[in-house]
């Protein structure tokens, strides 16, 4: 059986502050986690009292995005790369960052502040960056 | 039976128990899977786990097609079963019994899906029950004495076609005589 490759702590302490940097330079960012790829969170950022939604949001996130991959696959698609979620209250972006190991997921939940152009340029510039972190 | 109507049915239980195994065993076609890594190797020791479905049919020799769904078994997928349980006419709830804490298990899903349990329209296979120490069919039943639940319980190997078609027409039975008794009352 082939073991889990597992994220040092100095490596999680790097993304945390990769997640804190981008949410606070990101205009209407509430929640941006790191899952693995089964919905445990690894790192998050968020802002007062999100604390709590966070850990769901890193479940779901795992959901949708293997979802995502299941769709894409099912027609001939390959796997998927991000999804979009629009709501009249925000958007929440999902990113898959397939050259971590172990494989992780980037869910940003982001208010109407946030222009949707600029979240998704934005988040995967974070996700590759987190991704460098990870593949070290 | 169920004529015009489409019969969906869900298999739940905990990480481990075959929910997966048991979709790709009686599926006509190869299953929509979303296994992923799994990291949590203290809960489980296997490579692949289920975070969002499987999806499967089966064709009835009447002609009808079931749909069958599989939930993740961990808890903090709990927002899957209630998503996966909307507008399921049964549940097939599965079990490892060789696992420590099979009965509490049980209780959960039972938790989850009370309502159709209690309208009977659950069935229980329980996997690896000849392991030493697991826990017996007898055992499961007791359990469910004891929440007042009277439903089927079946040692299965869900590896096996036939094991998952017993399961499914235990299931289709009761999903019938629930019907039948709603339809005449």
């Amino acid at each position: 059986m082939k073991p889990t490759p597992r994220l040092s702590r100095t490596a999680v302490e790097a993304i945390r502050r990769q997640l804190q940097q981008f949410g606070e330079t990101s205009p209407g960012i509430q929640i941006a986690v790191l899952s693995s790829a089964d919905g445990f969170e690894v790192a998050a950022f968020h802002t007062p009292g999100a604390d709590a939604a966070a850990a769901r949001v890193a479940a779901m996130s795992s959901s949708i995005t293997a979802l995502g991959d299941a769709i894409t696959r099912e027609t001939g698609l390959n796997s998927s790369r991000n999804l979009i979620i629009e709501s009249d209250n925000g958007a929440i972006v999902l990113l898959a960052l397939k050259e971590a190991k172990p494989a992780l997921a980037l869910a940003v939940v982001a208010n109407k502040q946030a222009i949707l152009g600029h979240l998704l340029w934005s988040a995967r510039n974070t996700a590759v960056a987190i991704e460098r972190i990870a593949t070290l | 039976m169920f004529e015009g109507q489409e019969i969906k049915i869900v298999f739940t239980g905990p990480m481990g128990a075959g929910k997966t195994t048991a979709i790709a065993a009686i599926s006509d076609s190869a299953p929509v899977s979303t296994d992923v890594d799994n990291a949590d190797r203290a809960s489980c020791d296997k490579d692949m786990t289920t975070v969002a479905l499987d999806f499967g049919q089966l064709k009835l020799e009447t002609g009808q097609v079931v749909r069958l769904y599989g939930t993740p078994g961990q808890k903090r997928f709990e927002f899957m079963w209630r998503i996966l349980g909307q507008g399921a006419l049964g549940v097939i709830l599965l079990l490892d019994a060789s696992h420590i804490s099979a009965l509490a298990e049980l209780d959960a899903y039972l938790d989850a899906f009370d309502d159709l349990a209690r309208r009977r329209l659950l069935v229980v296979g329980i996997g690896r029950t000849n392991e030493p120490g697991a826990t017996s069919v007898p055992d499961v039943l007791q359990r469910l004495r004891l929440r007042n639940l009277i439903i089927p319980v079946f040692s299965v190997d869900v590896r096996r076609r036939e094991d998952v078609h017993l399961l499914i027409d235990a299931l289709l039975s009761l999903i019938e005589a629930a019907s039948d008794a709603e339809g005449s009352s």
